[in-house]
């Protein structure tokens, strides 16, 4: 077993530690977990057994294992990159609304209520309504 | 007065003014920058063509003279030239942030931009919706200590100017 096979596999079995912890702070839910450990576990697998992948890279046309690897972890982050900037979106978002409905339902200095919050209405006719 | 609790920029903040407006079933809604630069006695010419009927949205225009300072000068002309070219439509300042519309118009300029970007998106928007537009003549005072937008806001329009007219303006 080569450097980089060792140093492939401490890193995977370090990830999965963290990756536990991190579950056990609720910090991922189970199925989240459950693919990072997947990760973890096949970056493990490909590490120590790169021989038993070598008739899987033919078929799909790779030259070399390692170009496989690559090519799957360039998907697999480019979906993490896509799920977190839609859920930064997502949340930006929230978080605007959140402080506009503040700052419209914010108390005047004499105490008077400007406007109960979740009652402002983009649309006129509804106002009517 | 109506404040947001943090900083989500001029764009999130002229929208919270907007919505307190229609929330008090005003016909027509006036934004200003808050820095000082515009005046207040500019507002009646800003608000007459809307109350005549002959405009949907009004934009002060600035004059471009030696009392502006020379980087926003030179971004302000520029990105107004870019706009002509990029969307067809020409205006004489597409960054200033004196500006009028009728609570009809709003609906149809109603924008997502939170930061610099939103003056030339309300403008994008108003460009498709072919609303009445007016342009004002207006004063502006410039300051020791120019707030405004700077030369790394001037780029982050120029993206949402590229964004917008790939998305089919």
């Amino acid at each position: 077993m080569t450097g980089i096979q060792l140093l492939a596999i401490a890193f995977a079995v370090a990830m999965a530690f963290w990756t536990y912890r991190t579950y056990r702070r609720r910090d991922l839910l189970a199925a989240e977990a459950a693919l990072w450990f997947a990760v973890w576990i096949g970056l493990v697998f490909v590490s120590a057994f790169p021989d038993l992948l070598r008739n899987v890279v033919g078929p799909l046309k790779v030259a070399r294992l390692l170009d496989l690897v690559m090519i799957l972890a360039i998907l697999l982050l480019s979906t993490i990159v896509f799920v977190l900037n839609s859920r930064v979106r997502h949340m930006e978002r929230r978080t605007v609304e959140l402080v506009r409905r503040l700052a419209l339902s914010a108390e005047e200095p004499d105490g008077n209520s400007k406007q109960p919050v979740g009652q402002v209405q983009r649309d006129p006719a509804k106002t009517a309504e | 007065m109506f404040t947001h609790v943090i900083n989500l920029g001029k764009g999130a903040a002229m929208k919270t003014g907007c919505a307190a407006g229609l929330a008090a079933d005003c016909d027509v809604l006036v934004l200003m920058d808050a820095d000082g630069q515009h005046r207040a006695s500019d507002l009646p010419a800003i608000v007459a063509p809307i109350l005549s009927g002959e405009a949907d949205l009004v934009l002060g225009r600035r004059r471009f003279t030696g009392d502006m300072p020379a980087t926003a000068r030179l971004g302000n002309w520029g990105l107004t030239r870019l706009f002509s070219l990029m969307f067809g439509a020409t205006y004489g300042d597409t960054q200033c942030g004196l500006r009028a519309f009728t609570s009809d118009a709003y609906h149809k300029v109603d924008w997502l931009a939170t930061d610099y970007a939103v003056e030339t998106e309300m403008l994008v928007r108003a460009a498709r919706a072919r609303l009445r537009t007016s342009e004002v003549e207006i004063d502006t005072i410039y300051h020791d200590v120019y707030k405004g937008t700077t030369m790394l806001d001037g780029l982050r329009i120029l993206g949402q100017m590229i964004r917008l007219r790939m998305s089919g303006g």
